[in-house]
């Protein structure tokens, strides 16, 4: 406790001298040096700035700049380049607005593919626009080959031939559209093997319910 | 300096772009070329989100991309200069305006916001733009002449494009296509105008801006309003001819000018005090940049400092080395202030000691 006391508050400007003269000088403290008085006011907040920067001069075209700068990023923030970060799965109900916007065609970017690494192209648009050209010439061909079915009731062995090409034309169309996914995936380092063990406790849960006796 | 620079670009990229392509950019400035899965991978964002940014940095020409080894995938590099360049944009519309006018400017500024466009479509919108603000309607016509007039004049040059059907595209293009005016058929634009359906000529002929013809149009006033300062205005327009003539025989980033003849310049200024001995004359580009640059720092060490520091400066500059006893003579400032002075000079990283 004594020692704190010396050590503290009161050591440095206590009656007890705690150096001699020759120590004093030996640090540079001289007798005749004033020491600095007290501090009554707290520091300045920031330090003091020395030389203060050379001020702007505003003039029409200087303020033309700032418009064409505001109305650029103004552009972009409302176009289809400005991502915001994913929401969180807590907002369910804005996520799901985010994603009607998303479908609607002006909201998203369109870009010109052949500029383009294929391995950036979205899913979606892929599958999408395959599966409605193939539905569509089947509709088409479907009719025509009903229409003649219905026409012509003798030639019936040569529409049946005929209809079986269509469908084969179909399963080929169909693969195009696998493979394309398969693509798009690139290597199977995009899939995602990670399991966080939620599953298999609740594989023990059935257990638990288990079977009936 | 590189932490500085990252800071700065990923600014600028959310600022215009969001936060989602801020990280993507910033991560790519950080490893350097990177494939899409590293990407993935460390920024922690859902694969789909990583894509769409990838293809935006792409579509602004942020991010250029080069074949890995294995040829489905690509190696992603971000181009810092070019992120840095957006802050020019406002000044690339505003010189177009001062030279072309504000169907140009606005020409101009539809491919920034859209990075690169197809002329037709470029000119209906501009067209369409026209006729909201305004009351008299500019003809489709005019707003063609004034893109070819942008294009012959090189501040428009066409987008690399892909033969062929790889993965990852290589876009090229050669020098004669860059500035080859496209086929723009004007009745197609304005039956367009009526109708929904869009199907132009040139529908995959892209034009975008070509920022060097930019760049050499400011060195250009730089230089001629430099001289002005310096010198007067005599001088100032001399400057000026003298750098019109040089396009005729010199590259434009050379950095010294080929000989332009005096007798040219006279004749342009109609004087017909026609002289035996002609000569002629170079500019020497960089040597002016160079000058340039020592004023304006010698302008700074003035500003910051005095003017005894700025003479200080002045005599290391021109002595390349030099002991500290001899600023002090040559300078003829008092012992003590020179310490003082080239002290603060060294601190501040003003002056470079060698030796350590």
């Amino acid at each position: 406790m004594s020692g704190r006391g010396r050590g503290g508050r009161g050591g440095r400007g206590g009656t007890a001298k705690s150096f001699n003269k020759e120590q004093l000088n030996a640090m540079g403290v001289t007798g005749n040096e004033v020491l600095p008085g007290p501090v009554s006011q707290p520091p300045a907040l920031y330090p003091m700035l020395e030389r203060r920067p050379v001020p702007l001069n505003a003039s029409l075209e200087l303020d033309y700049l700032l418009i064409l700068r505001q109305d650029f990023i103004d552009h972009m923030q409302l176009s289809g380049s400005y991502l915001n970060m994913p929401e969180n799965k807590k907002n369910q109900p804005e996520q799901a607005i985010d994603k009607l916007v998303a479908q609607l065609p002006s909201a998203k970017e369109k870009y010109d593919w052949t500029l383009f690494p294929s391995e950036l192209r979205p899913k979606m648009l892929a599958k999408r626009v395959k599966k409605k050209v193939v539905k569509e010439v089947n509709l088409e061909e479907r009719l025509t080959l009903l229409e003649k079915l219905e026409e012509k009731s003798d030639e019936a062995d040569m529409t049946a031939n005929t209809e079986i090409k269509v469908e084969d034309e179909e399963v080929e169309e169909v693969e195009a559209v696998d493979e394309d996914e398969e693509m798009d995936d690139g290597t199977d380092y995009a899939n995602n093997y990670f399991d966080n063990g939620e599953d298999y406790e609740d594989e023990d849960d059935n257990l638990e319910d288990g079977p009936i006796y | 300096m590189s932490a500085q620079l990252g800071k700065v670009l990923s600014l600028i990229l959310c600022e215009r772009f969001g936060p989602v392509v801020e990280k993507v950019g910033t991560y790519l400035f950080q490893y350097g070329t990177t494939p899409l899965l590293y990407i993935k991978r460390n920024t922690e964002l859902p694969l789909s989100k990583v894509k769409e940014s990838l293809c935006i940095l792409i579509k602004y020409r942020l991010v250029s991309f080069v074949p890995n080894k294995n040829e489905n995938v690509a190696n992603y590099s971000l181009d810092a200069e070019k992120v840095l360049l957006m802050l020019r944009y406002p000044k690339y519309i505003n010189l177009i305006k001062k030279k072309f006018g504000d169907e140009s400017e606005m020409i101009i500024e539809e491919i920034l916001q859209r990075s690169y466009w197809t002329a037709s479509e470029l000119i209906l919108k501009v067209h369409e733009r026209l006729s909201k603000n305004t009351e008299n309607t500019v003809p489709l016509l005019e707003l063609k002449e004034k893109f070819i007039s942008l294009v012959t004049a090189k501040y428009l040059i066409r987008l690399p494009y892909s033969e062929g059907d790889k993965p990852i595209p290589d876009l090229k293009i050669n020098d004669k296509e860059l500035h080859l005016v496209p086929n723009i058929d004007i009745k197609q634009l304005i039956n367009a105008k009526s109708s929904t359906v869009h199907d132009f000529l040139d529908r995959n002929i892209y034009w975008t801006v070509n920022f060097d013809r930019f760049h050499q149009d400011m060195r250009d006033k730089i230089i001629v309003t430099a001289f002005t300062i310096k010198f007067d205005e005599n001088a100032g327009e001399f400057v000026k001819l003298l750098l019109q003539q040089m396009y005729i025989r010199t590259e434009p980033w050379a950095d010294v000018s080929n000989p332009v003849p005096i007798l040219e310049i006279k004749d342009l200024l109609k004087k017909q005090t026609r002289e035996a001995s002609g000569g002629s004359f170079q500019i020497y580009l960089k040597e002016a940049f160079t000058q340039f640059a020592w004023e304006i720092v010698e302008q700074c060490v003035l500003e910051k400092f005095d003017s005894k520091a700025a003479r200080i400066f002045r005599l290391v500059k021109l002595k390349k080395y030099i002991e500290s006893d001899q600023i002090q003579q040559l300078a003829m400032i008092p012992a003590k202030e020179a310490k003082r002075l080239s002290y603060q000079l060294l601190e501040e990283n003003f002056l470079k000691n060698p030796r350590t």
